[in-house]
């Protein structure tokens, strides 16, 4: 919630003033409570001195009445009568101050009627002393009634005193303790009030003192020349209302300003642009010149280069005229070379037939070592069989000779038969073992024959491959030395032609010449007036550099 | 009889039957060298009945585990033996080329052998120890097999007689 200021200043002094009203409140009570006490402090006094009173005034009475009895005048009787009638008021007095204390009350009840008792002792002695004498009354007295009855009246008196006394006590007490209380409660109230105040004076202090703080930095800034500062966020109070007329104005003095700095930096673009265009101007005049000198230097340098061309020609003209002469010897020279690659072509071709030739024999070699192999073959099964044959013809041995061993002594001559037929067989196959040894070699050689000659035949298709491809070479190279011969007849015929041509290039770069100096003469007036076009566009931006200054 | 007193009767009458050791040094005697596995045998040639070539064998069931079978020779049927079986209780394998047919009077038994090497007449037999079998050795290497036990040797006949 936001207050103005008035309203805050209002709150404060809102707040103070209760704080006082309420501790004066709570003072009066205090004050009240005390004077309760007091009075009722006094009246017990009150009391207490109106029974001595009563005690004062009844021995004032017994007095009189003694002396009336002694006496018999009735002047004697005076300080009995206005005791009695005083005693009467003090009793109606007494009545009143004790309705409040209700055991007071009953202790005066008491109290009045033994009075009243002795009261009436009195005034029947004194009756009897009028009508009966001395004597009567004197015994009477004697009775001792009249003593029991003072002392009754003592002893009562005594103990409402001691009551009061006690009453008394207690209210003092009671006072004390009012004062000790007003006393506590006023200190703490002041306290209370003080630092209450504080707080809310402090509050109210700082609300205040805060935005006026933001204001004055904002104008300060605004001096200083911060035109887009603005104070926010103080709301709708005072100082709000001044915030707000403070952004008022600086929006209205920077709008001012812009529009000031917007027609100096439109001013600053057309001066800008026509610096740049001066400049460019200077800057293209340059170029221009830089051009024009280069072409000058380049149509000096096109002049020497012709120089240069007519003596290259000069010695390209020789040139050809020796290339002439070359070109006819190498075409001699090929013509021959030409006929002695015919010749090793020849050789060549002859050399392929050889190796055909021979090819074939080795093929026919080969083809007979095969068949001697596969016949080597046959005489193998051959040997196979005579090595089968000999096993048998073993066993028939062996047999033959079990049978003569069983003749026993006719089959003696049987046995040494059977034995060397047994050694024949051993031979044969012994020799069939050899030969089938000596089979297994031819076997062999046979087929490392085989082997080689196909090797041969291979060799030999490579050879005469790579004879076909020398003849072939040759023959290539036989076409091509033609070739070269033609190319050197019509290199000769060309050169001739070059010579002419020559001439003719001589005569027209001498006719180029002419025109070349011709053109570096206009070159120069070029670069002459390309000169005066940098100075002036030189002139024109330092004019216009000067005047930005004196503007600026 | 108890099996055991039977078998102490079969062992003496075993030994019995045995030709004495002297009776083989008395005279020479043509014997047939064989070879069977790396074994070098020797039998006499009185046993000998024939020498061939190793025919088919054909397998029979419930055979003593010394036979290998039997073949047809020239129409009779003959039981052949492996002699390692007999010898060694082992098979000797599968080299054997040849067949020796054995017998005193007509072909009873073919014994398979690698190879049959001579006939020859020896009489440098030394006695060996109670191997049933073997006669004598020569040269310490070469078993003179016994042709008389061979042809009797219970291990040939036991299965049979039970079946």
């Amino acid at each position: 919630m936001r207050m103005t200021i008035g309203q805050r200043i209002g709150a404060l002094v809102a707040v103070i003033m209760t704080m006082v009203i309420v501790s004066s409140v709570l003072s009066y009570r205090s004050i009240d409570d005390v004077m309760a006490a007091m009075q009722l402090r006094k009246l017990s006094s009150e009391i207490e001195l109106q029974l001595n009173e009563v005690i004062t005034d009844l021995l004032n009475a017994e007095t009189g009445q003694r002396g009336f009895i002694i006496t018999a005048e009735d002047a004697y009787l005076e300080p009995y009568t206005k005791s009695v009638a005083a005693i009467g008021k003090l009793l109606d007095g007494l009545r009143a101050a004790t309705v409040s204390d209700a055991v007071l009350q009953r202790k005066f009840v008491r109290l009045e009627q033994l009075v009243q008792t002795k009261v009436a002792d009195m005034a029947t002695s004194i009756s009897i002393r009028r009508e009966k004498g001395f004597e009567a009354a004197q015994s009477a007295i004697l009775t001792h009634h009249g003593l029991k009855s003072m002392d009754d009246v003592r002893k009562a008196l005594d103990e409402m005193e001691i009551h009061q006394h006690k009453v008394h006590d207690e209210r003092i007490r009671q006072a004390a303790a009012s004062v000790d209380r007003a006393k506590l409660t006023m200190l703490v109230m002041a306290l209370l009030s003080l630092l209450v105040s504080a707080l809310a004076s402090w509050v109210v202090t700082r609300s205040i003192t805060k935005p006026l703080t933001q204001l004055a930095i904002g104008t300060e800034k605004l001096g200083s020349g911060d035109l887009d500062h603005r104070i926010e966020g103080l709301g709708d109070d005072e100082t709000g209302n001044l915030a707000k007329a403070f952004n008022a104005m600086a929006a209205r003095l920077n709008g001012m300003l812009v529009s000031a700095s917007a027609q100096a930096a439109q001013r600053d673009k057309v001066l800008a642009a026509v610096t740049e265009t001066a400049l460019q101007l200077a800057t293209s005049s340059q170029e221009l010149l830089a051009g024009a000198t280069q072409q000058a230097t380049g149509m000096q340098e096109q002049a020497a280069a012709i120089v240069e061309t007519a003596t290259v020609v000069d010695e390209v003209a020789h040139t050809a005229t020796q290339a002439l002469e070359r070109a006819k010897f190498v075409a001699t020279a090929a013509r021959r070379s030409e006929e002695v690659g015919m010749a090793g072509k020849q050789a060549v071709d002859e050399t392929v037939q050889a190796i055909l030739l021979a090819n074939g024999q080795a093929g026919s070699v080969a083809g007979n070592i095969a068949s001697l192999a596969a016949q080597t073959q046959a005489i193998g099964e051959i040997v196979a069989l005579i090595t089968d044959i000999a096993d048998q013809t073993n066993l028939l041995a062996l047999n033959a000779a079990i049978e003569a061993s069983r003749a026993g002594e006719h089959g003696r001559g049987f046995s040494v038969v059977a034995t060397e037929v047994k050694s024949l067989a051993e031979e044969s196959k012994q020799a069939t073992r050899r030969v089938r040894q000596i089979l297994g070699d031819i076997q062999k050689m046979a087929n490392t024959a085989v082997l080689s000659t196909e090797e041969g035949a291979r060799g030999m298709a490579t050879a005469t491959k790579q004879a076909d491809n020398a003849g072939q070479k040759i023959q290539q190279l036989g076409s091509v030395i033609a070739e070269v011969a033609d190319a050197a007849s019509q290199i000769a015929a060309s050169a001739g032609q070059q010579a002419n041509g020559l001439t003719q290039i001589h005569q027209a770069i001498r006719d180029i010449r002419q025109v070349s100096t011709q053109n570096l003469a206009a070159t120069h007036q070029a670069q002459r007036a390309a000169t005066d076009l940098a100075t002036l566009g030189t002139n024109l931006t330092a004019l216009l550099a000067a005047s930005r200054v004196t503007d600026g | 009889m108890m099996d055991a007193d039977r078998q102490i009767l079969d062992d003496r009458a075993r030994q019995l039957a045995r030709p004495l050791a002297v009776a083989l040094d008395a005279a020479r005697t043509d014997v047939l060298f064989m070879s069977l596995g790396d074994e070098r045998l020797a039998i006499e040639l009185r046993y000998v009945r024939q020498i061939v070539a190793l025919p088919e064998i054909t397998a029979v069931p419930d055979l003593p585990p010394a036979f290998l079978g039997v073949v047809n020779l020239a129409g009779a049927i003959l039981p052949v033996v492996d002699l390692g079986v007999l010898l060694t209780e082992r098979r000797s394998g599968i080299g054997a080329k040849r067949m020796v047919i054995v017998g005193e009077h007509r072909p009873e038994l073919g014994l398979a052998v690698d190879d049959v090497e001579q006939i020859v007449s020896e009489d440098k037999w030394q006695p060996v120890g109670d191997a049933p079998l073997v006669r004598g050795v020569l040269n310490g290497e070469r078993l003179l097999i016994d042709g008389d036990w061979l042809l009797r040797d219970p291990r040939l006949f036991s299965k049979i007689q039970t079946v």
